[in-house]
Formats: structure tokens, sequence, C-alpha cells
């Protein structure tokens, strides 16, 4: 059976979508449907509600699950940051200089190729007050207390810093962009984002150029909404995207997606 | 600040807490969900070994990719149970495949067997749910069971009841959608 890509044939399928039931060629067409589809999104979150109730809590699962499951947690040392603040998934790695100058050389393609690369910045890096990291504090109690979402509160504390930093990550040719704020103590977060989603299988990764070094500053799944990170703003000088396998990589060998450098 | 309650936390906040390597709220996501995984899992693939490893993988999921879940798609449950059913179904569609390759006529039969929808019936689904579930007409109702509890693509299914694949195609849609309305009115609300 030829499947029409348009709306309506789209449509019909969601329900079978919803439950699996479909081949891997419709499962992509819905996927890259429901990318631009509000109204089949909605549909399709709405049947995998309803499907989630059928599955009923007959009996707990066996005890020697979650024991397997606690033994294999990976903790990485925890950092001193805020508690609104989510640390990387992973350590942070210092790559090597021949990583750094794969990617030396590639940045300045990138600004070669691209003529310019859009920067935008709202205001300085200065130091964060005492009374704005209680106000975060506040807010996100706040936000845990009334079940709201802590990271959007966050962000926008965070955009409302007049000292915060805000970096418009783009390309020339780019089908999107990527748009971070950096509070002064580091704290950033992605917090716009309109690049493709990704494959399960591939990632976003942020990188940071910090005097000369590029540091992984967080790997952020394959369709980022919003995802806080935390690098040292000192010696910033550019922040890159790449596309990486999923889980992301120590050292990246791609090309950036996006990216923004210090002016 | 005040301790947090994890008992108490919505979604998006424990998958926060999830986030800043919080074990307990990792606990407490297995406490509220395992069950239903597991349970899924177990249905779908009747083999306990392997319901034990794709609950396994899925909290483990949760707790190396927290960033996946959006809390402004739906419920924690529901996002778990998805991935739940998807890896249960790949892993009966690799086994289908492989019989496929040793024996071409294989493919449905080990799932074909015409009890399969009583046998689905039986498995202790909630009272309350299989009384919004008779709720539905045998047309709707036994293609979403085949397909969700079963495994089956809609194809499959309407190959199996004997019907064109629109047609199971639209009464799988048509079907949850008057579910949804049967659930809500036995006292099961979806978010």
């Amino acid at each position: 059976m030829m499947l029409d890509s348009n709306h309506l044939d789209i449509e019909e399928l969601l329900g079978a979508y919803a439950l699996d039931a479909v081949d891997d060629r419709e499962r992509a067409l819905v996927d890259q449907h429901l990318l631009e589809c509000e109204p089949c999104r909605v549909e399709t979150d709405g049947h995998r509600e309803v499907v989630a109730l059928l599955s009923a809590d007959l009996e707990p699962a066996p005890g020697r699950v979650w024991e397997r499951i606690a033994g294999a947690l990976e903790t990485p040392a925890r950092q001193s940051l805020p508690d609104n603040v989510v640390p990387l998934r992973r350590e942070w790695r210092t790559i090597s200089v021949r990583a750094f100058n794969w990617t030396a050389g590639v940045a300045a393609a990138v600004v070669l190729a691209m003529g310019a690369v859009a920067i935008t910045q709202s205001s300085q890096i200065g130091e964060l007050n005492d009374q704005l990291a209680a106000q975060e504090q506040e807010i996100s109690s706040l936000a845990l207390a009334l079940e709201t979402d802590p990271l959007e509160q966050a962000v926008t504390v965070a955009l409302d810093n007049p000292s915060a930093q805000i970096a418009t990550l783009t390309a020339e040719g780019a089908s999107g962009a990527m748009l971070i704020v950096v509070l002064p103590d580091g704290t950033g977060y992605v917090y716009e984002n309109t690049l493709e989603q990704l494959p399960d299988d591939l990632t976003y990764q942020l990188w940071a150029v910090i005097d000369e070094k590029v540091i992984s500053a967080g790997v952020l799944g394959n369709r980022p909404d919003i995802v806080p990170f935390h690098i040292d703003p000192d010696g910033l000088q550019a922040l890159v995207i790449t596309q990486e396998v999923y889980g992301g990589v120590p050292q990246s060998e791609g090309d950036p997606v996006v990216a923004w450098f210090d002016a | 600040m005040r301790p947090v309650e994890l008992s108490t936390l919505g979604d998006a906040p424990l998958v926060t807490a999830i986030g800043r390597f919080s074990e307990e709220a990792l606990s407490e996501a297995y406490r509220r969900h395992s069950g239903a995984v597991h349970g899924l899992a177990r249905r779908i693939l009747r083999d306990e070994t392997l319901a034990e490893e794709i609950t396994q993988e899925v909290f483990l999921r949760l707790w190396n990719n927290p960033e996946k879940f959006d809390a402004g798609r739906g419920s924690l449950r529901s996002f778990l149970l998805a991935h739940t059913h998807g890896r249960s179904v790949d892993l009966i569609r690799a086994e289908s495949a492989r019989r496929t390759r040793e024996d071409n006529d294989a493919r449905l039969t080990p799932r074909q067997g015409q009890n399969i929808e009583e046998e689905v019936w039986e498995m202790a689904l909630a009272d309350t749910i299989k009384e919004a579930l008779s709720t539905l007409g045998e047309s709707e109702r036994r293609p979403i069971e085949l397909a969700y509890f079963g495994g089956h693509t809609y194809r499959e299914v309407a190959e199996l009841i004997g019907q064109p694949e629109g047609t199971v195609k639209s009464r799988i849609r048509s079907g949850l959608k008057k579910l949804k309305v049967n659930l809500g009115a036995v006292g099961l609300e979806t978010p």
C-alpha cells in the first residue's frame, strides 16, 4: 500500500502509532509529522495516556529488579550547585589538544564558511548577587510546592538577570538555532531550540571552548527543550553544538551544527 | 529551604530530582510505576526474565536520560509505559523475524491462536478497565487488545481478524477516542 504523507493519512495512523502497531516507515513518517503538527501531537499524547491506564498495577515488580537497578546506577561526583540546577549528566572532560586543534580548525572553517556567526549578547557577565540567589532558591521551592516545572522558573529568572549573557547559536544554512542563557556563576540553560529533532540513536551535545580547551558541557538529547548546564564562564570563547551518537562522546569529530563565538 | 517529601512531588519535579542524581527520587518513581511497567512487559512478552530486563532498562533509561521526559506532553507513567511497550514489541518482532527466517509460515503462528483475545481478557485487568473496555464494540476492542497486548501491527491485526487494513486502522483510532471517554466515566481520568 502506498501511503501518502498528507495530514489526513497521518492522522488516521495516530491510534495505531500510539500502540506501536505501525511499521518502521510509517513510524518515521508520523515522527516527522508530529514535529510540525500540534493537533496531531496532542491527539497522540492523549492516546498514550489512555493506553497507559490499561496497564493497571496488578502486582509490584519483584524486589530483585530494584536491587539490580540500584546496583547499576552511576552517580558522578556531586558539584556545588544551586538547588534549581541540574548538574551535568556526565563529568566534565577536558579533551586533548589534538581534539582542540581539530575543533579550532573546524570552528575557523565554520566562521569562514558561514561568513558571519550571529551573536547576540544581551549584557556583560557580572557577579551574581546573594539576593538573586536567594530569590532563585525561593522560586525553586515555590515551583516544587506548586508542582510546576522549576526549570522553566529558573530560566525565567535567568533571563531577567541583567548580568546574564544570551547567546544565539546558529550557522548559515542551518535549519534552526539554539538559544542559551549563561549566568555570571556559570549556570546556563538551553532554553529555546528550533533545530530538527534527531533520531533516537543520536543526540545534540554542547561544547564550551574555555581558554583554548574544549569541554563537554552536556549531552542535550535528541530534542532539547530546557536543558541546564554549568560551565566556567571565565575565558569562555565559544559554544558549539554537535550531533553525536546517543549518550554523547568524550571528544567530538563531527562538524558543528551551530555555534556562537565571543566577539 | 524545607525538605521535600518525595511522595508528594508531581512528575516534573520528581524527574528533576532524578536529574540531580537522587536515587531516592528514582526509587519513588519505581515505587509508583514499576508494577505497571513490569506487568505490561510480562503481558506482552509472556516471559518473566525478559519482563524484568525491560523493567530494569526502562528505569535505568530514566536515570540516564531524564531530559527525555517532557511533562508538557503527558504523565511520567505514560512516558515509561510507552518505552516499555515499544521495547517489548521490538523484542517480539525480532523474535518473529527470526522465526520467519527459519520457517516462512511461522511468523504469526505462535501468537495467532484464536483464544488470544480471551487470554488477554483473562489476564487480570482491573475491573474498572475491563468495564471501560467492555463498553467498546468488539470491532474496536479486539484490534486495540491485539495491537497493544499482543504486540501486533495493525496489518497483522487485519490479517488475524480478517478485516481490511484501513478499517482496522480507523477502528483503533476511534476506539481509543471512545475509551478516553469511557475511562473517565468509570473514574479513571487521563491528565
